[in-house]
């Protein structure tokens, strides 16, 4: 079957349009899915959430190879790689995109489809109640499936046919005629369950009428799933090996050896070759009195067991070696009356998230990964340390020291040039402010002074500050600022 | 077999380096090499640790950071004209054992280590080593000043950095390296260099 094609009428207006945070769709193909993330959520045999917010940063890191936008590059993805997807649609709730879905599935469509397009917007504004119906019956199935929601489900199918009679008896054609009702009101009227689902009908357009309140500075921190329920997809078997040891054992050099068996145990089954790659496994260590204590290995970018193997598993180890520091100090903390280090009998290894990659995506050429962000051995850096690996970018803000944000690894960006600024800043600076007595400043040096951030103060000159260098009466060296009522504050080293 | 003569043995100058850097810190420069391990006493202040830290950003490559303090301030970097997206960030309270494996990966040419952690001569052994074969510079930032007294036999350069606040100055002292007068430098003369 020729794969589904992105139609050119549903490309996104603008590039700063947020990625999309879910795909659904409809697939007979469950691995395929795994190509895209491994987060996912089945509603019927056929339907498919695919959360793709779990993975936007590794995506991202992969556009930006290929100098694309995330969307651009997905959408390119989707319409190579993907086997067994007929119908997807990018969209910003699992129930805004099953509705869609619905809908194409009524008209015998194929293709991937984005609910950020201005047809697509345009599309959901004047569609029949239909899908709306259809997509909640499905998950009505699905949540009774997977026992969620039960409280607020406990009529379900009758107060869906009460908005059923609602709606033939006010001759409300679609559903966005209805957009104006507030949740609240459909929940007292038709429960719970129908005011969740006209929750999750309208999850981005709330968000635009919110950020048009005038509000000074105003942070919107939006939640996509808004209260819907997930349930991860659980494959019927994860890749695990569990290890009898002969001896017990305790220290980390005689656990080496047989891990690394392990590994190479773990490395030769077939859920692990390529494509797939792993993003995290637990450790679950077997102690003499046959208690368990499970580690969580989180990798902080998907690790290829095969290539792995190739290394003598150097990343996989020194990730189990934290593990075991952590598990010394939890049992440690556990304030046991035996031995400080349990002997250990056994363990069990099992991989529970792992993503299938596609060979395309890792053969780009070399010399095109010199930034920072696309360079691998900087990932693998990255998963051999126990400290995450940060960098920066500037933003514009009015309140020195906060002028910067953190940002992903996988996501590198220069962010704002403001230029050099010739002043004198610290390269350290302290969680908070700390009071410090003018007595101690043996000399100081002014700097700056700045009046920021007086709207969040009731007093307006609280936000004057003179800044100096000051040298203590111990030569220390520190940034200090003195407010306007003369009181000295260290800032940073 | 072929004879080769002692000085061919020695690390030649970073002539990247060089070919970026500019006025009073060029001519300091101009006959050292960074590669390996080098000491830099910088107390405990920001300020003293701005030349090093400038000289470091004209080093080819991306930059690891690796530090013990409690948040950074990437303005502080900006300023001193790196590229914050070659600017990677490495946070840990002992993060000697992250510097191994940094250094035995390679991934970066360049690697500040500003960290208070005790470093036994053994410690300093394997960094000169691991450095020097991997070829990587490694600035290693004391929370002390240097002297003569104690000294390190595992790096070829050492040096003082620190800040008279009543001169409003930063002053580079060589201990160890090919002796030169101590590099004195306005605050003024070093924005007129990063220009």
């Amino acid at each position: 079957m020729a794969n589904a094609q992105v139609i050119s009428l549903f490309h996104r207006q603008t590039e700063s349009t947020e990625p999309p945070s879910f795909l659904v769709v409809e697939s007979s193909n469950v691995s395929s899915l795994q190509s895209l993330s491994p987060d996912f959520m089945e509603i019927d045999a056929h339907t498919y959430v695919i959360d793709l917010g779990v993975v936007q940063s590794y995506w991202g890191k992969l556009a930006q190879q290929k100098n694309q936008t995330l969307f651009e590059y997905l959408q390119d993805f989707c319409q190579n790689q993907l086997n067994g997807i007929t119908l997807g649609f990018f969209c910003e709730h699992p129930f805004q995109g099953l509705v869609f879905l619905n809908h194409f599935r009524q008209q015998n469509s194929l293709g991937f489809f984005d609910s950020q397009s201005f047809m697509a917007h345009k599309l959901y504004h004047n569609m029949s109640w239909e899908p709306w119906f259809v997509s909640a019956q499905q998950l009505n199935h699905c949540f009774e499936k997977h026992k969620l929601l039960i409280k607020e489900r406990k009529k379900a199918t009758t107060d869906l046919n009460r908005l059923k009679r609602f709606v033939d008896r006010t001759d409300l054609k679609n559903f966005s005629e209805l957009k104006q009702a507030h949740f609240y009101e459909l929940q007292r009227r038709f429960h719970g369950f129908v005011g969740q689902l006209w929750n999750w009908t309208f999850p981005k357009f709330d968000l635009e009428n919110d950020q048009k309140q005038p509000t000074l500075f105003n942070h919107y921190h939006y939640q996509k799933l808004k209260g819907f329920p997930w349930q991860p997809y659980k494959e019927q078997s994860h890749p695990q090996v569990q290890t009898w040891l002969e001896y017990p054992l305790q220290d980390w050099q005689s656990l080496v050896e047989p891990l690394k068996v392990d590994l190479r145990k773990l490395s030769n089954q077939n859920l692990l070759k390529e494509p797939y790659k792993v993003l995290s496994m637990t450790w679950s260590l077997i102690l003499f009195d046959l208690s368990e204590i499970e580690q969580t290995l989180f990798f902080k970018s998907p690790i290829s067991f095969e290539k792995e193997a190739q290394k003598a598993y150097v990343t996989l180890l020194q990730q189990l070696s934290f593990a075991f520091e952590n598990y010394k100090k939890q049992i440690k903390d556990q304030d046991t009356d035996i031995l400080n280090h349990p002997l250990i009998m056994g363990w069990k290894l099992e991989v529970n998230r792992r993503i299938q990659i596609k060979q395309r995506t890792d053969s780009l050429d070399p010399q095109e990964r010199s930034h920072l962000g696309q360079r691998d051995d900087i990932f693998d850096f990255a998963n051999k340390v126990e400290g995450s690996v940060q960098t920066y970018k500037l933003k514009k803000s009015f309140i020195p020291t906060q002028d910067f944000l953190e940002q992903d690894l996988n996501h590198i960006s220069v962010g704002e040039n403001t230029g050099l600024s010739a002043k004198l800043q610290p390269f350290y600076i302290l969680p908070q402010d700390q009071k410090i007595d003018d007595q101690d400043i043996k000399k100081k040096c002014f700097l700056d002074r700045t009046s920021s951030d007086w709207w969040n103060r009731g007093d307006t000159l609280d936000s004057l500050r003179d800044h100096f260098v000051c040298e203590l009466h111990d030569n220390n060296i520190i940034f200090a600022y003195r407010d306007y009522k003369g009181h000295w504050y260290q800032y940073g080293f | 077999m072929a004879i080769v003569s002692s000085s061919q043995c020695l690390p030649q100058p970073n002539s990247h380096l060089h070919s970026r850097l500019k006025g009073p810190l060029q001519r300091f420069f101009q006959h050292r090499h960074l590669k390996g391990l080098s000491e830099w006493g910088v107390g405990t202040s920001s300020v003293s640790r701005i030349l090093p830290a400038v000289l470091a950003s004209y080093l080819p490559g991306p930059c690891l950071w690796i530090h013990d303090k409690p948040q950074v301030n990437p303005r502080a970097w900006a300023d001193l004209g790196y590229s914050l997206d070659q600017v990677l960030f490495l946070k840990e309270e002992k993060p000697l054992a992250s510097l191994r494996t940094a250094l035995r990966d390679q991934s970066v040419p360049t690697i500040i280590f500003d960290s208070r952690q005790f470093l036994h001569k053994s410690d300093l052994h394997a960094l000169a080593h691991l450095s020097r074969s991997s070829d990587i510079s490694l600035f290693l930032f004391r929370s002390f000043f240097l002297s003569n007294k104690s000294g390190n036999p595992f790096c070829a350069q050492r040096f003082n950095s620190f800040y008279r606040i009543q001169q409003q100055k930063l002053e580079l002292s060589i201990v160890k390296g090919e002796p030169a007068p101590p590099l004195s430098l306005s605050l003024e003369e070093l924005w007129q260099t990063l220009k």
